[in-house]
Parts: structure tokens; sequence; C-alpha cells
């Protein structure tokens, strides 16, 4: 599955957010990844930006999802493309975006053996 | 002969009018709007007009057939085959509650999950399941099982993913800066 432009092209049903929400990198070195991953996909993380900008909490079911389980709830995952991940928290209250994580796919540690 | 059908509840939610649309449609394809073979033949235009609203079975000596518009077979044919992924991954799940799941088996990553969550995963499948199964007709595009599993496997890559646990640990030990405009980058001469 590769994300591509019809990624965004669907509509939303929320109207769309004037206001715009204040998107931030953890920190200069995730802001470094970010930079890494424009240049490797232009197109994509534009999207990706005007997403965060303007709808951070709309899904895109398989694409753009809050993440499931108790530790990670809040947490958001978008696929910039099929090897790339831009994994963010959004804020309501203050409308900010932060970016904790972009770059390639993490890769699972494996699971102990069964006993 | 018609298909019986009950109103029942799941997770407590009590079915919709627009549920029992859906058992109506199922009572229509084996229900007692018949025509023979003979009927098709001789008045085919409209057969098919009645067709376009509802399934209609054709029968030809000891044989039936069912007659409907090719949209709403094409969506029973997905909806089956949803059923189907949909079983395939509550097995699973419930290998996993009873410990019986290894980390090398296909659904291994179900491991990362503790039985809440899990059950939680299965509330969700039979969800949209339910809500595909509304309205056969519709041409809307209705919540993908395919996915939703794919949205709960890639938050098992997350969970179990070191390099994301650090990142996530980290966000807050640094002061964050704004995240550079990709066009500031791509537009640069």
């Amino acid at each position: 599955m590769t994300p591509g432009p019809e990624l965004l092209s669907r509509p939303s049903t929320a109207p769309l957010d004037t206001e715009g929400w204040t998107v931030l990198a953890a920190s200069s070195r995730v802001n470094k990844q970010w930079e890494d991953l424009v240049r490797r996909a232009p197109e994509n993380t534009v999207k990706c930006y005007q997403h965060l900008v303007t709808r951070p909490m709309d899904r895109y079911s398989g694409r753009v999802f809050p993440l499931r389980g108790k530790k990670y709830m809040g947490v958001w995952e978008y696929e910039v493309t099929s090897g790339d991940r831009v994994y963010y928290v959004p804020d309501p209250s203050s409308r900010t975006v932060l970016v904790y994580y972009a770059g390639e796919h993490p890769r699972p540690a494996p699971l102990p053996p069964k006993k | 002969m018609s298909v019986v059908t009950q109103r029942t509840t799941l997770g407590g939610r009590n079915r919709s009018s627009r549920q029992v649309g859906a058992n109506e449609m199922f009572d229509h394809l084996f229900g007692d709007d018949l025509v023979t073979a003979t009927d098709l033949n001789r008045k085919p235009g409209k057969i098919l007009d009645r067709a376009v609203n509802r399934p209609v079975t054709i029968t030809r000596n000891d044989e039936s057939f069912a007659l409907l518009r090719r949209p709403v077979a094409q969506n029973m044919f997905h909806r089956y085959q949803d059923s189907l992924r949909v079983a395939e991954v509550m097995k699973a799940i419930l290998k996993c509650t009873s410990s019986k799941m290894a980390p090398q088996e296909r659904f291994g990553w179900l491991l990362a999950f503790d039985n809440e969550e899990l059950l939680a995963f299965m509330d969700e499948l039979v969800g949209a399941l339910e809500a595909s199964s509304l309205d056969l007709d519709s041409q809307e595009e209705t919540i993908c099982v395919e996915d939703i599993i794919h949205e709960w496997r890639e938050s098992a890559v997350a969970l179990l993913s070191s390099a994301h646990e650090e990142a996530f640990r980290s966000r807050v030990e640094e002061p964050a800066v704004p995240l550079t405009n990709p066009e500031d980058i791509v537009l640069e001469p």
C-alpha cells in the first residue's frame, strides 16, 4: 500500500479549520529527520504538513490514524510513504501538534519465544 | 423460501432500521418474487425493471437463480470476503487470549496487546462488519476491514519498536522547534 496524492483528496466531513494548528518538532534532531524526509519525499511531505496544520485529528482510514493500545493513546501515525512514518501528538486544547518521529518505518523488536 | 431474520444486539448496541433494511434484502434474495425462465425469455425488460429494486428469483425446472444488480452482488462478495478476514483475525485473537500464540506466527504481532486491547480490536472489527452490511446497495465508502487490521498491525509495530519508544520518551527532553515547512525546502532556489 503506497500512499499517493489521493491521500488528501477525500473530502473531510468537518469544515476546514481556518485558524490552523501550530506544528512543532520535539527537538532540532527530529526536525532534521523531518527535513531529510522532505528531501526524499517532497510531494508527500507537503501533503503531510498541510494535514498537520489544518486537520491533524482527521482520520484517513489505513493512512492517518490514532495508534491503538493504551501505551500510545493520543499518538497519531501518518504514513508518508510505504516506508516512512511520522508520529505526532495533537493537543486540541493548545491547538499544537508535536511531531516526535519522522523517518523510516520503525522495526519491531522480536518478541521473546513462547516458553 | 424466506430468510428468517432476528433483531440482535452486539456489544450493547441495538440494530437500527437501516440494519433491518439489509435483512430485508436478504429476505428478498430468497423471497417469493419468482419468475420462470420462460417469463424471463418473454418479458426480459420487465423482469430487469423488477430486479432494479430487489433481487428476483428465476426458476427453471429444479434450478433457481437470483437476478440482482451487479453493484449489489459486488457488495455482497466484498462483505463475504470481509467476513472471512474478520473470522481469521478473531480466531488469532482468541488464540492470543488463551496464550497459544507464538511470536513467529503470522499473527504473532497481536502479542503486543493485552487481552483488554485485543477485545477492543475484536469489537472494532465486528463494528466495521456490521456497518458494512447495513446497506448492500450503497455506493458510499464504508470502513475497510483491511485498513483496521493494518492500523492495528502498525500500532503493534510502534509498541514493539525500541526506536519508537526512545523517540516517544525523549519527546519532552529537549526544547521543541517549529517543524520546517516543506515548501521552504522544496522551493529552494
